[in-house]
């Protein structure tokens, strides 16, 4: 029992500048989200005293409350929550469809829904928004919750595809052929069979397009106004319009980032084997 | 689809022969009709558009042929954004790719803590581009914020963060901050999948770490950094938000001036919406080639994997 705490001495000494860059590295990633999440806790007048004095002053829940309370946060949040989840929904849904038609049918056409999602993938909001505007404009429906969905779906549904795309074409196809022989038609193999294995391709699609459009802030700038702004454009009017309060825009910060944070770890066994460049963007 | 593994398609076809047409029409269908409609459309609109004059939203249109072309290509502030955007697409998706690759050979040895150290890498990546700008204004805040704070307690005089010259590298850092872990992801990924029997061999017969490291990893992962990097250039080149979060937030009135700025610009500050379809047509050309590359890349490597 004695020898253990000089082991340990020992393996940290030989090993010291290894110890020091995973130091290093923890600290610039997770440095400034540790920070945002004190400094949501503390009083502006501790903050404004010393960004590193934690240990005197008291830690309060009141940047939470005004942030509820004097502002728009809840509105802004619920048009997020909409938003981002028909957008997930419609692209996961179609994504998945897509990918097993194109991995399983041999079309002339698929390189074609390949190539144009490439583009989509690529795509920057800039190029979409400017026309978007103007032809949304003409029918209406800007500032529509459907308006938004329809110019963010493009990018969701490209950045869903080459999720689900790579999963599809590495599943091997025997079980869908024994139950093809069986007898069971494409809409049972799809639903009874096809839809279970595919779940988690489905669920990290569903998320990263989520992700995509609760963190997107371009579109929404444009096309949203009142109280049908998303969080990212809601969050950046409270900046702008109020006298920098950063308890308070921290614990926004804060419960922007929370979400994010709980889907990526939930979901983290899911991407962390196997797709790499697939289903990120940037 | 960057490791070029988009041309072999249809490995796995099989199922129902008869009637293909049909079935695939069902079960693609849903995107191709959503992508024609949201992709297709504005584009060919944008082309078409950008013929005609049009100041305002709600003006009429006239036929003028390529003079929205020729007031961008005449228009300094045009090619101010391409530099300002070149510069920082080079810069940042250099120091993205040393940091990320860097990153990658070092977590990928470092045995079962190297899953935790990944996923903490990851998370700046997930931040909303506004969160992060706030964020970081904080910690570059001159009375509050830590950096300076920190910089201070070293004796080291902080930089003027938003200053007119410095705000550029202010901005380097950011990227370079949120979008490394995109880099660093892509590269472990295909280092889990390099077999470890030719590195136990090549440590037997006496290779150094970075003799390993340089004969037998880099040869791997050539064609993957070479996607990434036009992939992580054309993103940077295009990028808007955090340039102009950056520069505009609380009436900053600085100017960090890139491509997607400039059109944004034009389009909604100076109203003149022909002009600002020629400019997206121009980066829909620029988009174009880079495609065509990325197309050949992904195929030189199908060619040489076969």
């Amino acid at each position: 029992m004695q020898k253990q705490p000089k082991r340990i001495v020992q393996f940290y000494s030989r090993n010291l500048p290894i110890v020091v860059m995973v130091v290093i590295i923890i600290l610039v990633a997770l440095g400034p989200f540790l920070l945002m999440l004190i400094t949501s806790i503390r009083f502006n007048a501790d903050i404004n005293y010393s960004p590193f004095d934690l240990w005197s002053g008291t830690y309060t829940f009141e940047n939470y409350l005004k942030l509820l309370s004097q502002t728009n946060f809840l509105e802004y949040a619920s048009s997020s929550i909409l938003v981002a989840t028909i957008v997930a929904l419609i692209s996961g849904c179609c994504a998945i469809l897509a990918s097993y038609g194109i991995t399983r049918i041999r079309s002339r056409l698929s390189p074609a829904v390949m190539n144009l999602s490439l583009w989509g993938y690529l795509f920057s909001p800039i190029m979409l928004v400017i026309p978007s505007y103007v032809l949304l404009g003409s029918i209406g429906l800007v500032d529509t919750y459907f308006g938004l969905i329809l110019t963010q779906l493009p990018m969701a549904l490209a950045l869903s595809f080459w999720v689900t795309f790579p999963f599809l074409r590495d599943l091997p196809p025997d079980i869908e052929d024994t139950a093809a022989l069986d007898g069971a038609s494409l809409y049972h193999i799809l639903i009874l069979i096809v839809a279970p294995i595919v779940r988690p391709a489905l669920l990290a699609a569903s998320a990263f397009s989520f992700l995509f459009s609760w963190n997107e802030y371009l579109t929404a700038r444009v096309l949203m106004s009142g109280p049908r702004k998303t969080l990212p454009v809601g969050l950046q009017d409270i900046y702008d319009s109020t006298v920098v309060d950063w308890g308070m825009l921290m614990a926004a910060c804060v419960l922007i980032v929370v979400p994010v944070l709980a889907m990526y770890f939930a979901l983290q066994r899911f991407y962390v084997d196997d797709w790499g460049v697939g289903g990120i963007k940037g | 689809m960057v490791d070029g593994k988009a041309a072999e398609v249809s490995k796995n076809e099989h199922i129902l022969p008869k009637k293909p047409g049909h079935r695939w029409f069902l079960l693609s269908g849903p995107i191709c009709i959503i992508l024609l409609v949201t992709i297709g459309l504005p584009v060919c609109y944008t082309i078409f558009s950008s013929f005609w004059e049009k100041r305002g939203y709600s003006a009429t249109v006239h036929f003028i042929g390529f003079a929205n072309y020729a007031s961008v290509l005449t228009d300094e502030a045009f090619w101010s954004s391409i530099t300002t955007g070149f510069l920082y697409a080079v810069i940042s998706s250099i120091l993205q790719l040393v940091i990320g690759l860097w990153g990658a050979l070092f977590v990928i040895r470092r045995g079962r803590y190297r899953n935790l150290l990944s996923s903490i890498i990851f998370l700046p990546y997930l931040l909303p581009s506004v969160v992060l700008v706030i964020l970081w204004t904080f910690a570059l805040n001159d009375s509050v914020g830590y950096v300076n704070y920190v910089l201070r307690a070293m004796d080291i005089l902080p930089p003027q963060w938003f200053g007119e010259a410095t705000i550029f590298w202010t901005l380097v850092i950011l990227s370079v901050w949120q979008f490394f872990p995109f880099v660093f992801f892509a590269i472990y990924g295909r280092l889990t999948l390099i077999s470890s029997e030719l590195l136990e061999s090549a440590e037997l017969e006496g290779a150094t770490h970075i003799q390993r490291t340089w004969h037998i990893v880099m040869p791997e992962l050539k064609s993957l950094i070479l996607s990434i990097v036009v992939l992580r250039f054309i993103i940077m080149f295009m990028k808007f938000d955090i340039p102009w979060l950056l520069a505009s937030s609380r009436g900053g009135g600085r100017d960090l001036l890139t491509p997607a700025v400039y059109a944004y610009r034009v389009a909604f500050e100076r109203l003149n919406i022909g002009m600002a379809f020629a400019i997206t047509t121009i980066f829909l050309l620029i988009l174009a080639i880079v495609m065509i590359i990325v197309i050949r890349i992904s195929r030189s490597t199908n060619a040489e994997a076969a």
